[in-house]
Parts: structure tokens; C-alpha cells; sequence
């Protein structure tokens, strides 16, 4: 059915309806005033899905980046409308469908003059897949959408951005919804003007719509950094962290912020950006991504010039070779096919990444150790003593190597700061030699040993 | 030009620059101002768009309007070619080709291994994946321009060139093909297949054909686009058949004997393909004779592989490490 067949067809169901008094009306806002409309049963053949309903924005425009634009007029579009509507929160619809089944459309949908649905999408997929409803409950806008997308797009906005229906949504949509009505208003309105409307229809403040402006910008950066242009639906289950990243991103950006005390360029403020979306790729979350960045400079790897060079060295070095799977971009399921494809770059990188955390977090835990030596020292300690020494693994000469590297490290530190500890130290050694334990073929040796030790001492008398 | 417009959703429509154009032609004596232009766009849906940032930027990068003092001028020349959508839209598609042309990664889109031919309908195609998703929208501006179409099929993901604008193609995007053909890989292995005489060779049979088949039938020149095809040519046994019968293999060689390089997968065509499969070999000397008839093999396969007749060879193994 086409545009103008639907627009009469609509036109005389409400022609039908013009001296029917029992009609059920409702108050919606349009144009900035409070108006009383009908509620009219319209024909669901009449109707046409809208592809930018909210509830679905981030799908379609996936789908649409993969193939082509979607003609929601043809038997085909429709269809993939309708899968996209039920996948997007299958449960809730399920519940839904059982709902209307038994007691019929509770909530009353808006529509264009010309059918196409600005609110109630999903519900109007439902009573589809219901054979014994065939129309829709709704408001008839006096509009096409042609004739007024703004309006439609405020009116949209304000109902399915309030606060029940959010909860239905996925958290991706709103950072899109606010993006796509700034593409609309700000080359007339500028960008001020754009983020207070959408500030008042999706009613949030407007630092709120700003937030969600620079955490859609980071995620658009990311997929084009993957090739995944446009692919929002692989940024599922990542919001988090883009906030947390666009956060690091304003806070460090053309500032020499306190949070990383040291002569910091926008190019390492890049370098960050960059491994937090390879860490994002393999969805490293809470505590341990925000180690990369967040909170004061002792708490993170960026805060310290030393440790932010050697922890974003060995990153390149463990992801520059990386070898991956070519993108198949006719894949008939996309998602579980980047999905997969960031699995298998995981698998490849999760050793590596997991170990430059461990080694780069424990220096960052000595360098706050650094201010507290007494604590620092006590740790290492306890750090030592907790090895057991009974292990055969223990006797390795790589292993002995490492003990005689504290033991001198330990010895230079008493060095520096007391000499007369170190003679202190060593009088006590040589009293908790026990001689009967030197294996015979060794006196030799130890008695060179010893020798070298009298001469020492009378050196050092002297 | 195409990684500043890779953000736009929305690179077009011919509706929404059939409007935009004769708007700055019929006002000329008004000056434009960007800002007049973003209103006249403003709470409008356009072909299902209502962003259309990207659409104004391509206008600029294939100087379909320019900026002059901060007023939007029409290209003058363009002036001409709006008497009609259709007129606009064929002069659209061959200035976006031609600001194209010197853009490097218009042939990573348009490849030689991204195209195909369907020999059945007589179409060029080329995969809908070539795009990607960075250029998907210079993708969706081609197929609003009836560029290319989205094949009726929906397993297959090709879109099918127009032949409408397949001149635009032969004439601006395939000499970048071939000379990026002989720049790389097909390089090396046209010289070691000694096919460096190949086209002239493909032109010879194309003629040849169409000579045989009286001038009645429309032969293809598979080779044309497409590497891999395992043949160079569609054509037919005789005037009767409806769909191609005959695939040729076009050799040319030098000397009295006739010799030629087989490729795998040629030969597993030729394997496939049976008795629709033809092996001519052209002696590149007698090209311009004008009785010369070339040498015609059918089902070289069985023919020539399974013939003593023919001394054959192995020039190279692939060898590779297995440890």
C-alpha cells in the first residue's frame, strides 16, 4: 500500500468516526500545547513501522551500514523491522504478547496521517503476531512525517525517553538518540541551542546530554578503529566503559591534568585511548580497566610517566603482530560474527594483557609503597617469607639468581645508608655459620674464603 | 575525499541534490550563505534522510558548488545539466567518478578480485562487501544514483553495474585497474605466464567471434574486469544459443609451435566446464594477417592433457614448509 493509498484509507477511517461521540480521547503535547485527540482503530495494514524509532536505532542503522536502506514498505523491510523489534528485548515482549493476548492493547499508540508509527512500534509488531487483532489503537498526528520530522521527532523523543519506557531500551539507544537529533538541529541552531532541546525532550540536564554527545563520539572512534563503522550493536555490554573512557579523554586532553603529574602530550592521551579500546575489545571492565587512567595518579598506569612508558611499550609489542580474522561483511548474523571475531583476538591477547596489568599494577603498588618505606619494606618481607623454599623449583639456578639479586640489593641499600649496619650484619653471618655443615671437598674452598675475610677486616682496621 | 566523508550517514540522494542545484540556479541573483542553505534543509526528510551535512560536503569536494567570499555559488557548467533529474543524475555520477578517479581508495573498493560477471544476464557486478563498512555510504549514494542495483537475489551479495554508466567505468575506473593490475601481483604473474601480450590477444578473439557469430551476438569480455575467472571470454557455439556456450581461454604465444602456461585454476574451469571450454592460442605474429585463423581447442582438458600430441610440462612447484 502506498503513501497516498494510506493516507486516504486513514482519512476515512476518522471521516467514519466524525459524529461518533463515544470515542475515547487523550492529551498529548504537540506543538508546544496541551491538544485532546481521538483514539481511533486504524486497520494494522494501514500502518507502516517507523526504521528510526528509538527502541531500534542502533540495530537498523547496523543492518543498514551492512546492506543497504531498508524500504520498511516492502514485504522484506517490514519483516526485518519486526525481527529487530522482538530481539530488542525479547523477554519484555514475550510478557507483552501474553498481556495483550488476554486483555487486548492497554496503551495507545501516535501515528502519522500517512501511517507511519511514531510510538508504538513494538506493540504494533505484537498485535501482528496476534491473528485475532487486526488494528491498532492511536492518536492521528494531522501530519506526515515529511511535513514535520522535528515536532515528531520531539514528540518521539519525549515519550519513549520517559522514565518507564527507558528501562526498555538498550543503554546504546540513548547515546544514539541524542547524537542523531544533534545532526538535525545543529547546523540551523547551533550546538548550544540543539543540546537544550534535547535536554528538555529526553529530560535530562543538559551537562547529562553532553555527556552522552562525548560517550557517543568515543564509541563512533572506536568502531571506525575496528572497521566496525557504524556497527553499533558491538557495543553492547561496553557502555561502562566508555563513559569511564570519555571521562579520561576530557579530564587529560589539552590539560596537564593533576590526575597524571608528569609533561604529558596529546599524543599519549591518544596512546590511552588506544589501548583502552583494545582493552573495551576484550571487555576488561571495574577495577582492573580503570587502572589504565582513573582517579588520582597514584591509582593508575597513566599517572606515572615511567609506568605509563613501559606498560604502553609492552602493549604494542603484544598487539602489533596480532594476526586476525578478515571481516566478513556479508556474514548473514553480523553480531555473533564480530563477536566471535573479537573472542578469537582475546584468546590471542588476554595472557598478555593480563600479565602487563599484574606487572605494571605491582609497580604502581611499590611506588605508593615508596612514600611509606617501613610498610614497603615489612611487604617484602612477607612477600619472601611467604615463598616456600622447600620447593624443588626453588633450587633453580634462575630462581638462586633472583635470591642473591635481593640479597645484594638489600646489602647495597645498608651500604648507602650504614656501612656499620653491613658490618653489623655480617659479624652476625659469620656467627650463624654452622662449620660442621661444610661438605669436605668444600674446606678448601671456605678456608680461601675466610682468609680473604681476615684481610678485608685488617684493611678495614686499618 | 572519501575518509572526510566516511562519519555521514547521508552522502545523498538525487532528489535531495536535484533540489539543491536548481535552487542555486533559479535564485542566481540571491546570495547564498551556508547557513541558508542548512535552513532551506531544515525540518525536512529527503528520500527518508534528514541529516545532510554529508550530502553538502560531497557537493564541495566534486566542486558541484563552491565557496566564493562565503557565498554558495552553482559550478557554472553544471548549470546546463539540470533541465532534468535524469540529465543531473548521469552528470552527478560522471563528476563524483571523475573527483574520484585520483582517490587511492576507490580501488580498494573497486579491485579487480571484487568484481564478477554473470555471464547469464551480461552484467558486471561487483561484491557488496567491497565497501565495507567504512564506504558504505558512497555504497548507498551509487545505489540512490542507479549506479549499481541490489541483486534481485538475496543470498547473492552482489550489486549489478548499470550498463548505463558502464562507460564511466571503462573509462575512468578501469585504467586504474589495469595499471594497478600490472603494478602488483597480477604483474609477476602476467610475465611469468607470458601473457603480457594478453589483451591484444583478447581483442583479436572478441573480433574473431563476432566475425564467426555474424555480428548477431553480444560477446563478453570477461577479462576485461575480472582476473580469476579461469576464462577471458563468454561467448556462443553458433547464433542459436541463448546463453553463453563457449568460454575461451585466450593464449598467445611466438614461434612455429604453439605453446601456453596454464594457471590451477584455468585448468580446473577447463575440468569443470568440459566441452563449453576453448583454448584459443594466437600467434602474436600473425595477428594482423587478415585470413590468420587462430588455433581452437575444445575441451582442452581431455584434449590436450590427455593427448601425447602435446608435450607437457611442469615449470614450477609450490613447495611449502610443513613443520
Amino acid at each position: 500500500m502506498n503513501k497516498k493509498i494510506r493516507i486516504d484509507k486513514i482519512q476515512s477511517v476518522i471521516d467514519r468516526n466524525k459524529d461518533n461521540k463515544d470515542l475515547l480521547k487523550q492529551e498529548i503535547m504537540w506543538e508546544d500545547k496541551l491538544e485532546s485527540m481521538a483514539v481511533y482503530k486504524i486497520p494494522l495494514e494501514y500502518l507502516v513501522y517507523n526504521k528510526f524509532n528509538g527502541r531500534i536505532l542502533s540495530r537498523t542503522k547496523s543492518l543498514e551500514k551492512q546492506k543497504h536502506s531498508i524500504d520498511v514498505e516492502t514485504d522484506e523491510g517490514k519483516a526485518k523491522i519486526e525481527q529487530l523489534l522482538w530481539e530488542s528485548k525479547e523477554d519484555r515482549n514475550k510478557k507483552t504478547l501474553s498481556s495483550i493476548s488476554k486483555f487486548g492493547q492497554q496503551r495507545v499508540g501516535i501515528i502519522t496521517k500517512d501511517g507511519i508509527i511514531i510510538d508504538g512500534n513494538r506493540r504494533a509488531m505484537l498485535l501482528n503476531r496476534i491473528p485475532e487483532y487486526d488494528y491498532f489503537k492511536a492518536i492521528i498526528l494531522p501530519v506526515t512525517l515529511e511535513e514535520n520530522p522535528i515536532e515528531i521527532e520531539k514528540l518521539e523523543t519525549t515519550y519513549q525517553m520517559g522514565e518507564d519506557e527507558k528501562l526498555g531500551y538498550n543503554p546504546i539507544e540513548k547515546y544514539l538518540k541524542a547524537k542523531t537529533i544533534l545532526d538535525k538541529l545543529k547546523p540551523t541552531i547551533g550546538e548550544d541551542e540543539a543540546i537544550k532541546r534535547i535536554s528538555d525532550w529526553m529530560g535530562e540536564k543538559t551537562s547529562k546530554v553532553r555527556e552522552y554527545l562525548g560517550v557517543i563520539d568515543t564509541m563512533d572512534e572506536y568502531l571506525q578503529t575496528l572497521d566496525y563503522d557504524g556497527i553499533y550493536t558491538q557495543l553492547d555490554g561496553r557502555e561502562d566503559q566508555f563513559i569511564t573512557l570519555t571521562n579520561w579523554i576530557n579530564n587529560y586532553y589539552n590539560s596537564e591534568s593533576k590526575k597524571a603529574g608528569w609533561a604529558y602530550s596529546n599524543l599519549d592521551v591518544d596512546e590511552l585511548k588506544s589501548i583502552a579500546f583494545d582493552y573495551i575489545r576484550v571487555k576488561y571492565e571495574g577495577k582492573e580497566f580503570r587502572l589504565l587512567a582513573h582517579g588520582l595518579k597514584e591509582n593508575h598506569f597513566f599517572g606515572d610517566k615511567n609506568i605509563w612508558s613501559s606498560f604502553s611499550l609492552e602493549h604494542f609489542d603484544s598487539t602489533n603482530e596480532i594476526k586476525e580474522i578478515e571481516i566478513n561483511y556479508d556474514s548473514p548474523n553480523l553480531k555473533s560474527h564480530l563477536d566471535d571475531r573479537d573472542t578469537k583476538y582475546k584468546e590471542k591477547v588476554k595472557d598478555s594483557f593480563k600479565e602487563n596489568v599484574r606487572k605494571h599494577n605491582q609497580k604502581l603498588q611499590y611506588n605508593r609503597a615508596a612514600d611509606k618505606p617501613g610498610k614497603g619494606v615489612q611487604n617484602s618481607i612477607d612477600s619472601f617469607d611467604s615463598i616456600n623454599k622447600g620447593h624443588k623449583n626453588f633450587s633453580n639456578p634462575e630462581v638462586q639468581d633472583l635470591v642473591e639479586k635481593l640479597g645484594n640489593n638489600v646489602f647495597d641499600s645498608l651500604n648507602r645508608t650504614s656501612p656499620n649496619r653491613v658490618l653489623s650484619h655480617i659479624v652476625g653471618l659469620l656467627e650463624k655459620i654452622d662449620i660442621s655443615k661444610i661438605p669436605e671437598d668444600e674446606i678448601d674452598d671456605a678456608k680461601k674464603k675466610v682468609k680473604k675475610i681476615q684481610n678485608l677486616g685488617y684493611y678495614l682496621f686499618k | 575525499m572519501l575518509k572526510d566523508l566516511r562519519k555521514f550517514d547521508n552522502l545523498g540522494t538525487p532528489n535531495f541534490f536535484f533540489e539543491l542545484l536548481t535552487t542555486l540556479k533559479d535564485s542566481e541573483k540571491q546570495k547564498w550563505r551556508i547557513g541558508d542553505i542548512n535552513q532551506l534543509f531544515f525540518n525536512r526528510v529527503i528520500d527518508n534522510h534528514s541529516v545532510f551535512e554529508g550530502c553538502i560536503l560531497l557537493a564541495f569536494r566534486i566542486n558541484l558548488i563552491i565557496e566564493v567570499n562565503g557565498n554558495i555559488e552553482l559550478d557554472q557548467k553544471f548549470e546546463n545539466y539540470l533541465n532534468s533529474k535524469n540529465q543531473m543524475n548521469d552528470k552527478f555520477v560522471e563528476r563524483l567518478f571523475l573527483s574520484l578517479e585520483s582517490v587511492n581508495e576507490i580501488y580498494e573498493i573497486f579491485s579487480s578480485e571484487n568484481f564478477s560477471q554473470d555471464i547469464v544476464y551480461q552484467s558486471l557486478q561487483l561484491k557488496s562487501s567491497a565497501f565495507g563498512f567504512k564506504y558504505s555510504n558512497l555504497k548507498q549514494l551509487l545505489i540512490d544514483f542507479n549506479v549499481l542495483k541490489v541483486h534481485p537475489t538475496n543470498e547473492i551479495n552482489n550489486l549489478i553495474i548499470n550498463t548505463r554508466y558502464k562507460k564511466i567505468f571503462d573509462k575512468v575506473i578501469l585504467p586504474q585497474i589495469k595499471k594497478r593490475k600490472i603494478g602488483i601481483e597480477e604483474f609477476k604473474k602476467l610475465m611469468e605466464q607470458q601473457q603480457i601480450y594478453g589483451e591484444e590477444a583478447e581483442k583479436f578473439v572478441l573480433k574473431y567471434e563476432h566475425n564467426r557469430l555474424n555480428g548477431v551476438k553480444e560477446i563478453q569480455w570477461i577479462a576485461e574486469y575480472i582476473v580469476n575467472a579461469g576464462y577471458d571470454i563468454a561467448s556462443f557455439n553458433t547464433v542459436q544459443d541463448e546463453k553463453p556456450t563457449r568460454f575461451i581461454e585466450v593464449k598467445s604465444y611466438e614461434g612455429e609451435s604453439p605453446y601456453f602456461f596454464w594457471s590451477r585454476n584455468e585448468m580446473e574451469v577447463a575440468k569443470r566446464k568440459l566441452t563449453e571450454y576453448w583454448l584459443y592460442l594466437i600467434n602474436r605474429k600473425k595477428i594482423n594477417q587478415e585470413d590468420y585463423e587462430p588455433l581452437c581447442i575444445q575441451n582442452p582438458s581431455v584434449e590436450i592433457l590427455k593427448n601425447a600430441q602435446w608435450d607437457k610440462s611442469i615449470d614450477k612447484y609450490k613447495i611449502m614448509f610443513n613443520g
